[in-house]
């Protein structure tokens, strides 16, 4: 009687072992975070990027037939660059994408609107600064990030909808491998600092086409950020 | 032995359960940037102008009747009709009085005639939108053309016999 009671407390605990090995293994897979760890995408600038900037009509407006290409980057109207800043633990890769929700679309102000409303094309570029910085310090001159950032995409190229790179959240010398993963947190001590890396995000406008109609253009670009490869 | 066993199996899963109490919380993060860009024209615009196709007209159907309406949308042949003539697919300003006045001629007494109006890109008043403002930004159609239908409501009942005119002045310019 004994002995059987054995066996069977035995064969429960084999299954409890079974589920849990089997949830450790997908959160290897999935690089994820510790409860106490989080990932924070925070802009730094203004978040609007207005191209007209880079027009000749007072830098206000572009007119209609301009040819261009009109650059908003590090090198050219740098002001105008929309600068994001995440803060994460130390040890991680970070995937960024940058994409176009819209193109510039014509902000109808009539009650009657051309339909289709029509568009402006403009290119992406974005690039990163991931030298490391401590998230307590106020955050670096725009023009330390703009002049040691690493770009992903220029503007001055073929046109992308949207554009992926994973990176390092602090950059790793040449040849060497992802660090070895953190301790586990443990009674309100946590090994794994917080850093910040910065995202910038511009583009260019490549030309003004003659029959373009006047007004206000709008549109919209996503940028996510996810741990690893995720 | 079989208490040992046991015992192991315990560590294992309690160790197990505490790896999945630390799981996940925010592993991404999703932001928006609005872009924006002002075009202005430099082309030459076409002169913004208006004709008055057709009058309203207001007739009563029987000497007994009091008030006459007629419906911008639904009242064909008796509406107004005008059309707005500019560069084609331009926005522009249109405003309209509320109301106008008429004045008798012979005598000097006058009434009001309440406005109503409807506008289409198409010339096809049944499929008309009543214009509910007093003042709005429209566009004009790709042939540069914008077409307007005059209504209104007209009060018989203390009118004295004899010529009302009246001037109806609408307003309209390039946004």
């Amino acid at each position: 009687m004994m002995i059987m009671l054995l066996k069977y407390l035995t064969n429960t605990f084999l299954v409890v072992m079974t589920i849990g090995i089997s949830n450790v293994y997908c959160q290897v897979i999935q690089f994820n975070l510790a409860t106490s760890e989080s990932l924070v995408l925070e802009p730094v600038s203004d978040t609007e990027l207005d191209f007209s900037v880079a027009g000749s009509g007072d830098g206000t407006y572009f007119v209609s037939g301009q040819t261009g290409p009109f650059i908003i980057n590090g090198n050219n109207f740098s002001e105008e660059v929309v600068i994001f800043r995440v803060v994460a633990p130390e040890y991680i890769d970070i995937t960024v994408e940058v994409s176009k929700l819209s193109e510039l679309t014509l902000v109808c102000e009539g009650d009657v609107c051309p339909n289709p409303l029509p568009t402006l094309n403009y290119q992406l570029g974005w690039s990163y600064w991931n030298e490391g910085h401590n998230p307590s310090e106020p955050d670096l001159a725009v023009y330390d990030i703009l002049a040691s950032s690493t770009e992903i995409v220029t503007p001055i190229g073929a046109q992308l909808p949207f554009s992926t790179a994973t990176f390092p959240i602090v950059e790793r010398g040449i040849g060497s491998g992802p660090p070895i993963p953190p301790t586990p947190d443990s009674g309100g001590y946590s090994s794994a600092p917080n850093t910040v890396a910065y995202l910038l995000i511009y583009g260019a406008i490549p030309n003004i086409p003659s029959d373009k109609q006047a007004g206000i253009y709008e549109g919209t670009i996503i940028i996510s950020v996810s741990v690893g490869g995720v | 032995m079989s208490k040992h066993i046991i015992f192991g199996g315990f560590i294992l899963a309690f160790c197990c359960l505490d790896v999945i109490q630390a799981q996940v919380v925010e592993a991404e993060n999703t932001a928006s940037i609005q872009v924006r860009g002002s075009v202005i024209n430099t082309v030459e615009m076409e002169e913004l102008t208006s004709e008055l196709v057709q009058n309203p007209v207001f007739i009563p159907d029987s000497p007994e009747q009091q008030t006459i309406v007629i419906d911008p949308v639904t009242s064909v042949g008796v509406a107004g009709y005008m059309i707005v003539r500019g560069s084609a697919g331009y926005s522009f300003n249109f405003q309209v009085p509320k109301t106008m006045r008429l004045i008798n001629g012979d005598d000097g007494s006058s009434f009001e005639i309440t406005i109503s109006l409807s506008y289409n890109s198409a010339e096809d008043q049944a499929s008309s939108t009543l214009l509910r403002e007093q003042m709005a930004d429209l566009t004009l159609n790709d042939s540069g053309q914008l077409y307007f239908w005059i209504g209104g409501i007209m009060d018989l009942s203390a009118l004295s016999s004899g010529e009302y005119t009246g001037e109806l002045i609408f307003e309209i310019s390039y946004i």
